[in-house]
């Protein structure tokens, strides 16, 4: 076994109680290097054929990598992973905090639980003790208070999951809470512990990782530290964290606003990362072992209540802000607090909330069916829907299977603004004029996800002729020229490959993303903690084997599941932007096929986007390619 | 007098053939919108500036003998 890791995974049964410790198999480790590329493997080797994602047989997996834990920059990344109940196919999705580490302290690599507790119940971890216990009146009692009440039961030393109201009634965008603002917010993952009446996984760890060579990291971890903390972007970004973009993705014409109706809102200086320093932040508040804590902990005031909460970040300031028309910093971060307490995903929250309220709008939604008025800019029309949708009352039986299938059941026209891809509500970037980006959505493995691959800068190039034209119309014009979709795909297939290598390995992306943390760091820290040389190249190609097994995850479990799912919504491809930079820009569906012809044909796919046999093998997939005809749904036209 | 330009990985992964550092002139009282312009950096791919290490509006005046950072386009959490 390669250092740097446990070495072993948890596996709980929880219908029979039953509890298993297994060794990490080397191959595994070797093929797939840890935390998302263990959750792909784990989905496509266990998932029962068929089942129902929020039924006793789903798998609920959290992995950590083998950079978790270790002592370098922000690596507390832990994942998680199931077949999504938002999408029906493959979902994952991730937190910092400190709870991966812990779990390795533990013993575990990895945490694999299928079946369902007879009863509520939490999950507790401490070294080699497991145990399952009664949640007691844990159960209904919101996220960030089932936690504070763990931590006085159990004390400072047990790291923290836990799930809201929504997660017990299984919504489809429910998410995981930790540490007391960290979420594991995509593809409805807390659903799927809801699912199995788990309210809460404590685990407290009081081992160690091996270490390939203890000094050497000792000495490289400290160097890392000094490094990121010297880099231009440190004073600079740190303090307003991911909030710190709202002005220049406002400024571009990509700000949501009004359910995706427009891109560009002049009241984003009232929702900035300036004016939550003015008006919210107390403290920061990084995850383990962060020298860039962008976690912006402040106290919100409103006329609904006084409340301190971490937050909002980037993506909870544009859809429960400027997509829901919220103008006021301390009413974004309330609603962020709600959705927090609830255990709703502030992202799809803010999506579903919007289309509720353009529904109502458009008379397709009456007073009655919501249980009162509901209109953009209003908190508390956006606070009764998030309460609707966590109990699953009123309107919140439609809302809780998340925007497509609201939409579908609705129907009346309701499907075109619904915003969403595969059944994943889209995140913080308007895409009407930045093609690549689109595609990047189109294409995200968990559906319409901004983690996946980020390639805005790149249509910004590109938008132009040449960068002179860009360089001159700066200032002097407020429009931007349409982008050309041809050329697109290579781009975002390696931010593809890029941006969720970090889910690999355990760490935090912010660091080499933001503030250009060099890749040959970490491959000198992997190489010092496990023993292994691994170029940067060499982690990439694991990377894409990664992205092909998603595909054939989703694939496999997804009936008719191709081509179809990647279009974006009919919004994004027919209604131009009414104003802002991108003004009367959008993307044709003639033009969203040319994108995703030229990216089937780099990724090895068919013209129904399902990976090639020889392409599967070619990535080390020979076990997928075997079997990839008997149930994807292959087009060669 | 000189002017010290830093540009961030996230430019220069953009914008090809940019250097990691500038080192310019003093001649005239600019922008940081202008110099960047004149250094062939597109001021909307410039998430924010910084001047001396704290963070600075594009339309804010560089001193002479300032240490300028730009910042490229960056995602959110």
């Amino acid at each position: 076994m390669l250092k740097g890791y446990a070495g072993r995974i948890l596996r709980v049964d929880l219908t029979n109680e039953k509890i298993e410790k297994q060794p990490l198999p080397a191959k595994m480790a070797q093929h797939f290097i840890g935390g998302r590329g263990f959750v792909a493997k784990t989905l496509f080797d266990e998932l029962p054929p068929n089942i129902d994602p929020l039924g006793p047989d789903n798998v609920f997996i959290a992995a950590s990598g083998p950079l978790s834990g270790q002592f370098m920059p922000a690596s507390g990344k832990t994942h998680f992973g199931c077949k999504s109940p938002a999408t029906g196919g493959y979902g994952d999705s991730n937190l910092g905090g400190h709870f991966g580490p812990a779990l390795k302290y533990a013993g575990y690599d990895m945490m694999v639980l299928t079946g369902r507790a007879a009863s509520p119940s939490v999950l507790v971890i401490e070294d080699e003790k497991i145990t399952i216990r009664p949640a007691g009146n844990l159960w209904g009692m919101g996220s960030l208070s089932s936690e504070t009440r763990l931590k006085e039961e159990m004390g400072e030393d047990f790291q923290i999951l836990t799930i809201g109201p929504a997660g017990e009634n299984r919504v489809a965008f429910a998410c995981i809470t930790h540490d007391f603002g960290r979420q594991a917010g995509r593809v409805g993952i807390g659903a799927v512990l809801g699912s199995k009446n788990i309210k809460a996984i404590a685990v407290k760890g009081t081992g160690s990782i091996p270490v390939n060579d203890p000094r050497a990291l000792l000495e490289e971890g400290k160097r890392a530290y000094r490094n990121v903390r010297a880099k231009p972007g440190f004073t600079g970004w740190t303090p307003e964290g991911t909030a710190g973009i709202t002005d220049w993705v406002t400024r571009v014409g990509a700000l949501p606003t009004r359910n995706f109706q427009t891109s560009y809102w002049d009241q984003h200086a009232k929702i900035n990362g300036a004016a939550i320093l003015r008006e919210l932040k107390i403290t920061d508040k990084g995850c383990y072992c962060c020298p860039t804590p962008c976690g912006k902990y402040g106290k919100a005031k409103t006329g609904l209540g006084e409340v301190y909460v971490e937050g909002p970040e980037f993506e909870t300031i544009s859809l429960l802000g400027s997509n829901c028309l919220i103008d006021d910093i301390s009413e974004v971060a309330y609603a962020n607090y709600v959705c927090d307490e609830l255990g709703l995903d502030t992202i799809s929250a803010g999506v579903v909330c919007s289309w509720a309220i353009e529904c109502f709008e458009k008379g397709l939604l009456s007073r009655e069916a919501i249980g009162k008025d509901v209109q953009f800019g209003d908190l508390e029309s956006v606070v009764h829907l998030l309460e609707c949708i966590a109990r699953r009352e009123g309107i919140g039986e439609l809302l809780a299977g998340g925007v497509k299938t609201a939409a579908q059941k609705l129907g009346q026209g309701s499907e075109a603004f619904a915003i969403h891809v595969k059944g994943l509500e889209w995140s913080g970037y308007e895409c009407r004029n930045a093609p690549g980006m689109m595609l990047a959505y189109m294409t995200s493995d968990v559906g319409a996800h901004h983690a996946r691959a980020w390639v805005l800068g790149h249509d910004l190039a590109g938008s132009s002729a040449s960068v002179h034209d860009l360089i001159v119309s700066e200032g002097t014009s407020e429009h931007l020229p349409k982008s050309e979709v041809t050329g697109r795909a290579a781009k975002v297939i390696e931010s593809q490959h890029l941006r969720p290598l970090f889910d690999l390995l355990g760490i935090c992306r912010l660091q080499f993303m933001e503030l250009g943390f060099e890749v040959e760091n970490y491959e000198r820290l992997y190489e010092v903690v496990t023993g292994k040389r691994m170029t940067w190249e060499q982690m990439l190609s694991v990377s894409e084997r990664v992205w092909q097994l998603t595909r054939s995850v989703s694939a496999r479990e997804i009936p008719g599941f191709g081509r179809s799912w990647d279009y974006p919504p009919e919004r994004l491809m027919n209604d131009p932007v009414p104003d802002g930079p991108n003004q009367g820009h959008c993307i044709s569906r003639r033009e969203v096929d040319i994108l995703l012809d030229e990216y089937y044909t780099l990724r090895g796919w068919d013209a129904n986007g399902i990976p090639k046999a020889e392409t599967l093998i070619t990535m080390g997939l020979a076990d997928v390619a075997e079997t990839i005809s008997q149930w994807a749904c292959h087009e060669t036209t | 007098m000189t002017l010290t330009i830093h540009v961030a990985q996230s430019l220069r992964g953009v914008v090809n053939d940019l250097p990691k550092t500038i080192i310019v002139g003093y001649t005239e009282r600019k922008t940081l919108r202008q110099l960047a312009v004149d250094v062939g950096i597109p001021p909307i791919l410039i998430v924010f500036g910084m001047i001396n290490g704290v963070k600075r509006d594009l339309n804010d005046i560089v001193g002479a003998d300032a240490e300028v950072h730009f910042l490229g386009t960056m995602s959110g959490g």
